[in-house]
């Protein structure tokens, strides 16, 4: 038995860090209010996983720019977990240049959607462990979105071949409608993943703990993310990962 | 925080071979309030010594090697070990090849420092495991190093160090237990320390390690 | 502070006005959202069904007002009128002062979205002295506001004879306070000055220095006479269908152009509510400072009653966010009350209870004296 993580993604936008409600943002502060507010190190240590992704709509040597890479070197500081970092990578030599940096993973959804090549170019350098593939989907509607939820790509029923011409070590199913609801993520709509050999994510909708047991209880899913950085900094992922240890799951501590 | 600023005049030396990530090994140590410095050259060290020296890794055993020798680490890594009995600290890749030989990326000869081969995680008999074995797993055995016991570290690897079976003289080893399988997990003799997990990516329970490292 | 308590399910203060708490210190906010999972909508929802139909328009006229500032609340019920039951609504709003342009933006959307909108600025020196009034005798910097969008809507009703008015929630039943509208439809007009202005409307007007009835039409209630002829029927959404803001905000995003804030709104930590008009935070500062909650504690009464949240991480978001000053907007607040800094602050201060709050005028800190119970 694997024990179950709890990932917390950060969502940075042009030097701000965002709450986003079905993709819509809302900033929240800079890395100075986040370093002020929280004690990062403390909070690292309540989760396996920490993700950093990069949304703003910038090419990606824009979007990667200096100030990037100096608030985010201030959170690594902080960060004695495995990171990933994400968004706007679209080619080897771009997920080069975030390893480099310091990810432990680098998130691609976009880019893999369009060129599942991709993904298997870079895992053939950095290896499966190295990628996790990204898909927002709107559940209610059954539709998978590019480009930040702006582009409607392909329906649901898709999805099976699309995870098969995909190589990742890990898949994270994002829900654009239920993102930053606090309503649960949407787990009756993706019965899909039950026969699939992947590692997979949940993302999007967890509001508090009984939304993380609700899908951690199906033994298909390996993780569930949550970027809601108001609902969980501070205590929030301690007093999360309390409540799953007295529920019966396994997560490692 | 586990221990307070200038506890300790001692330094530890991260040898940077180019072939994988030191931020947060730095990072871990910054943290701990612990000195610390990057080498990307022995040579210095021959001078003087280095003290504690920890050979990080990430990348494939046949990799890490060609790059260590490729600068002359792997005289200077036997010199510090063996010769002048300093510690030691090798973590994941950097573990491994503290062994003979190693299969990953074609086989390739080690620093012979444990008397021990690095093979496929699947290598033998008993369970069979998804590869690579990813994530934070628990410490189910320890010896030497009872505090280990129970805890989760992180682990990414394919391959792993397997001890002869006459082996013995360790102060300390450690196994996980994944999918039924048992993962050697580290090494402790002597002034040689190894870890397949990251204890720089192991939350408080991998910067204890390190911070008893630098207390060796 | 022994006397102060809070409710163990969300955070409401038992210092919040009219609001009551059962023997296990839950309020009734907390109790009636409990209730509405179970409660029996069947028969508010014939009820709907049959005010609608009486007051159906037979003419091809408006059938009933709604008040909206292109906000969740006022499109969603616009929205729900409009496509559920066929209904022509008038939407009415009144422009606040210093409205923002997120507001002006909001309330175009809302508009683009297929509603005629009724706009009526009202005569802006009276709204700023009503205002001003508000503030500094009852800690109510937006009073007139607060009055017009009852009385001027109701003179809308009874002048335009579209006698059905549908507000949004009774705030009392769901966010604590008075019951006594739970189950009872009409919101009468006695009821209005009595708990939502606290009688503050009347004295308020009666210091107007500007003080004449025929300027003050849009500020003050239609007589009984008046309503009695004119038919008029006020009532709250939220007696006919379980009040959820937060689907209300998701189908004005979907439907009615509707937008957030890219920033966290000041004193809370959402972005979708109350974004139109700049006295917004001001009103809520100075509830904070009365009654020892603000905008944040609200919000997170709300959050935690859908289920989104849990007491223990709305009470973090409370330590962050409640009480903090919207300093960034004092200079505009002194301009607009035409009061100087030192004068504004004591407006402000005055109000505050010295039970909770210690404050040093002078440098304007103001030090909480009670702590949250874990």
């Amino acid at each position: 038995m694997r024990a179950k993580r709890l990932i917390f993604n950060f969502l940075y936008h042009n030097g701000s860090f965002c709450l986003s409600r079905n993709f819509r943002l809302q900033k929240v502060g800079d890395v100075s209010w986040l370093m002020d507010n929280f004690d990062i190190f403390d909070f690292s240590n309540h989760v396996d996983e920490i993700g950093i992704i990069n949304i703003s709509d910038q090419p990606f040597e824009e979007r990667y720019s200096q100030t990037f890479f100096r608030d985010i070197d201030l959170l690594l500081e902080k960060i004695t977990v495995p990171v990933t970092i994400g968004g706007g990578v679209t080619t080897v030599s771009e997920a080069g240049k975030l390893f480099d940096f310091g990810a432990d993973k680098i998130l691609i959804a976009s880019a893999c959607l369009r060129r599942p090549k991709l993904s298997h170019d870079i895992t053939t350098i950095f290896g499966a462990q190295s990628l996790i593939f990204q898909l927002d989907i709107d559940f209610e509607r059954g539709i998978v979105f590019a480009d930040n939820g702006m582009t409607p790509f392909v329906t649901v029923d898709n999805l099976p071949q699309i995870l098969m011409d995909v190589s990742a070590g890990e898949v994270c199913l994002n829900s654009i409608d239920r993102d930053g609801s606090g309503m649960g993520f949407p787990t009756h709509k993706a019965g899909f993943v039950e026969d699939l050999p992947l590692r997979m994510i949940f993302s999007g909708g967890f509001g508090e703990s009984k939304h993380f047991k609700d899908v951690l209880n199906h033994p298909s899913i390996d993780a569930c993310c949550t970027s809601n950085i108001l609902n969980f900094l501070g205590d929030g992922m301690a007093d999360v990962r309390t409540d799953l240890v007295q529920a019966g799951i396994l997560v490692s501590s | 925080m586990i221990n307070s600023v200038g506890k300790r005049s001692r330094k530890i030396s991260i040898v940077d071979y180019g072939v994988g990530n030191i931020k947060s090994i730095c990072n871990s140590l910054k943290q701990l309030s612990i000195a610390h410095q990057v080498v990307s050259e022995p040579k210095e060290l021959w001078r003087s010594s280095a003290g504690h020296l920890l050979v990080p890794g990430v990348a494939s055993f046949s990799s890490s090697m060609r790059a260590l020798r490729s600068i002359g680490w792997d005289e200077y890594l036997i010199e510090h070990a063996s010769i002048r009995e300093l510690p030691l600290m090798g973590v994941c890749s950097g573990f491994q090849i503290m062994s003979r030989v190693g299969e990953e990326g074609g086989a390739e000869v080690g620093l012979s420092l444990i008397d021990a081969d690095c093979r496929s995680i699947n290598h033998g008999s008993g369970p069979q495991i998804k590869l690579p074995n990813v994530g934070f797993c628990q410490i189910t055995e320890s010896d030497g190093m009872t505090e280990l016991r129970n805890k989760w570290f992180y682990f990414v690897h394919s391959f792993m160090v397997f001890p002869d079976e006459c082996a013995n003289g360790y102060d300390g080893i450690q196994f996980a237990c994944v999918e039924g399988k048992s993962i050697l997990a580290g090494i402790q003799k002597n002034n040689l320390w190894g870890f397949q997990f990251h204890p720089e990516k192991s939350r408080l329970a991998g910067l204890k390690i390190l911070d008893r490292f630098s207390e060796l | 502070m022994s006397n102060v308590f809070w409710c163990k399910t969300c955070l409401n203060m038992s210092t919040r006005p009219r609001i009551e708490f059962n023997e296990d210190k839950i309020c009734n906010a907390c109790q009636w959202s409990q209730e509405k999972k179970t409660f029996n909508w069947d028969d508010r929802e014939k009820e709907l069904a049959s005010l609608i139909e009486k007051f159906r328009s037979t003419d091809g006229g408006y059938d009933c007002i709604v008040p909206v500032s292109g906000g969740k609340d006022g499109s969603y019920i616009a929205h729900t009128l409009k496509t559920k039951f066929g209904l022509k609504p008038l939407c009415v709003t009144i422009t606040p002062a210093l409205q923002t342009d997120l507001g002006r933006r909001n309330l175009d959307a809302f508009k683009n979205s297929g509603f005629d909108v009724l706009q009526l600025d009202l005569n802006p020196s009276i709204l700023q002295e009503l205002n001003k009034i508000g503030l500094i005798d009852f800690g109510f910097p937006y009073l007139g506001w607060l009055i017009a969008i009852q009385t001027a809507v109701i003179r809308v009703s009874v002048d335009m004879k579209i006698p059905l008015i549908f507000y949004g929630e009774d705030g009392e039943v769901e966010y604590g306070g008075s019951t006594e509208t739970k189950n009872n439809p009409v919101i009468d007009i006695d009821y209005q000055r009595r708990v939502w202005f606290e009688g503050h409307a009347g004295l308020a007007l009666d210091r107007l220095v500007k003080h004449r009835d025929d300027v003050l039409r849009f500020f003050q209630f239609p007589t009984a006479d008046e309503l009695a002829a004119a038919n008029t029927f006020i009532t709250t959404w939220s007696y006919y269908e379980p009040w959820d803001s937060y689907r209300n905000y998701l189908v004005a995003k979907d439907f009615c152009g509707m937008h957030e804030a890219d920033q966290t709104n000041a004193g809370t930590f959402t972005n979708f509510s109350q974004n139109d008009q700049l006295l917004y935070p001001l009103h809520v500062y100075l509830m904070y400072l009365k009654f020892g909650f603000g905008r944040a504690t609200q919000d997170v009464g709300i959050e935690i009653r859908r289920g989104a949240m849990k007491r223990a991480q709305g009470l973090r978001l409370v330590k962050l966010y409640d009480g903090l000053f919207p300093a960034e907007l004092a200079s505009k607040y002194c301009q607009y009350y035409e009061l100087s800094k030192p004068e504004l602050y004591a407006a402000i201060f005055k109000h505050a209870n010295k039970n909770l709050f210690e404050v040093d005028e002078m440098n304007g800190s103001v030090i909480r004296l009670f702590d949250h119970e874990g």
